[in-house]
């Protein structure tokens, strides 16, 4: 077990944005969260990455309670995560944007990278020529690597959040909604990306998405949301099965797809 | 001949100009926030320098870094007890927030040194520098150099470094920046430490050209002309900025004080700077807002 929840309340003055939600990730599991808008998914994400604090319940990264860690402590324990709406650093080039996903992992001092020093420059080329290799080169950034973030498309524009994220070297991986607003060729592209950084690396993926066809096709185990509860927690079939979900959330027209 | 000691002259004020500008430049890069105190944080540093110097008769290699570093210390309390508390405040009352520190830094001053004029003890050679022809005071081609330094420095520290980096990161998207781990208060107190630096460096410099007293943080409000030509957030900007006006400055003083009586060459700083923004509201080096649609 490698993410774990406990009776998460989260509040915000009289709205109870999350209430009583508890799961459990196991490490190389590909794990969705799902459920409509306002459901509360993206305060999961959030409580876990420490941007908002729980108002009542407990959240373990590996047996470590992550509840009194500030945001910034929180990639170095291995946990990253990618935004909603692609919250990048717009007036940076590609390349720029990758290298502050890594930056915890340089070793040499301001003052040395500043003035050159050998072994600075050292560090930083080959962290620059493993980020490019094994990063840019998989998400097919590598060509546009020195143009600023904020000219790129769309679809281009996630997988630079992806790559930043990627930069870290995390264990989990907490995605919000790769592949929102993509055609369907940019989203099975991205889904392939997905699954060999899951494969190669050998990462833990937490999910919230939208797209069913996906969630369905590539999770291991699903948890449905709704009004900040949990309702349903099982594989992709149980999920599918499930009339309270099918009513909630996927509608009466999925269950007439699937059939 | 003239023309050209007007225009070195005006290059080593503006490079003083630059220093100024390159620490509110600093401030705004990582927090959006414009720093009306800029001036008030020269003014201390020079005072600082002074009494280093003359009250606890320091020799300059010592008081150098001793007010450097009080300076760095002033800039980073007035981030961590006055500007942090109000950090995710609007915009604009954060901006309020600057001038009310400023208002409070003057009367500290005013406290502690009075508002007479003070000498500050020359710190540079009397003599004169031959350039290109003219004798310039060793003072201002000092101001210069120091100019010059100061910015090859803070390109590199941009440019090369991690924490460079985690700064500019800062600058673009504070909540993206923390989920990669930087510590944003960290970052954003550390560029008001450099600010406060950089403020010392010019507050030195200018004590040297013309008499130290509690008016001249007025050379705050010259940092404002200068980022605007510049662009708010370009380093290069804020220097080409300072030179711009700076000699403008000395050329306009020079020649047209002689035609329109009165101070001519306050004027013509704030007369350039309606201009710009009619012209070019985002400054001559600064990001254009670009909508997408």
């Amino acid at each position: 077990m490698i993410l774990k929840l406990d009776k998460l309340s989260l509040s915000f003055g009289g709205i109870q944005a999350l209430n009583g939600v508890s799961f459990e990730i196991k490490e190389g599991e590909l794990f969705s969260l799902i459920g409509p808008n306002g459901a509360g998914k993206t305060s999961v994400i959030n409580a876990i990455c420490s941007f908002y604090k729980p108002t009542k319940g407990e959240i373990y990264f590996k047996d470590k309670l992550l509840n009194p860690l500030k945001p910034y402590n929180i990639t170095a324990l291995g946990v990253s995560r990618t935004f909603q709406n692609t919250e990048l650093f717009a007036g940076m080039s590609v390349l720029d944007n990758i290298k502050l996903g890594s930056h915890n992992r340089l070793k040499a001092s301001t003052l040395s990278g500043m003035f050159h020093l050998p072994w600075a420059k050292k560090e930083e080329r080959e962290e620059e020529k493993y980020l490019r290799e094994e990063i840019l080169k998989r998400l097919g950034l590598d060509e546009v690597r020195n143009r600023f973030v904020g000219t790129l498309p769309y679809g281009l524009q996630k997988r630079v959040d992806l790559g930043r994220a990627l930069a870290s070297r995390p264990e989990l991986l907490i995605l919000d909604e790769p592949v929102a607003g993509m055609n369907n060729d940019e989203s099975r592209d991205m889904v392939e990306c997905l699954l060999h950084f899951k494969k190669a690396w050998n990462l833990t993926i937490l999910l919230v998405e939208h797209d069913m066809e996906v969630v369905m096709s590539i999770s291991d185990r699903i948890v449905v949301m709704n009004f900040g509860q949990k309702i349903a927690e099982g594989t992709p079939q149980e999920i599918q099965n499930n009339e309270q979900v099918i009513t909630i959330y996927l509608g009466k027209q999925y269950e007439k797809d699937v059939s | 001949m003239l023309l050209l000691q007007f225009i070195l002259i005006g290059i080593s004020i503006g490079s003083v100009y630059a220093l100024i500008a390159l620490g509110t430049v600093l401030i705004y890069k990582a927090t959006r926030v414009i720093n009306f105190a800029q001036g008030e944080l020269v003014m201390i540093g020079a005072f600082i320098g002074y009494t280093s110097l003359v009250s606890w008769g320091l020799p300059i290699f010592i008081a150098l870094p001793v007010t450097l570093l009080l300076s760095g210390v002033i800039g980073y309390l007035a981030e961590r007890f006055v500007l942090r508390r109000i950090a995710h405040g609007p915009l604009i009352s954060v901006i309020m927030v600057t001038l009310g520190l400023s208002i409070f830094l003057k009367g500290g001053v005013t406290g502690v040194w009075g508002t007479s004029m003070y000498s500050f003890p020359k710190i540079f050679p009397e003599s004169t520098i031959n350039l290109l022809g003219i004798k310039l005071p060793q003072v201002y081609f000092w101001s210069m150099v120091v100019a010059v330094i100061i910015f090859v420095l803070f390109v590199f520290f941009f440019k090369y470094t991690d924490l460079g980096l985690a700064m500019r990161g800062v600058a673009d998207n504070q909540k993206a920046a923390a989920s990669l781990g930087v510590n944003v208060f960290s970052v954003v107190g550390l560029s008001w430490v450099f600010s406060g630096i950089v403020a010392a460096l010019g507050g030195i410099l200018l004590a040297n050209i013309s008499l130290l007293n509690i008016n001249m943080s007025d050379v705050g409000l010259k940092a404002f002309p200068v980022v605007i030509l510049g662009g708010f957030d370009s380093l290069l900007g804020a220097v080409i900025g300072g030179l711009v006006i700076g000699v403008i400055e000395s050329v306009a003083g020079g020649y047209l004080a002689t035609i329109v009586s009165g101070a001519i060459d306050q004027v013509v700083a704030f007369a350039i700077l309606l201009i710009i923004l009619l012209i070019k509201p985002q400054g001559l080096f600064g990001t254009k807002e670009v909508e997408r649609l």
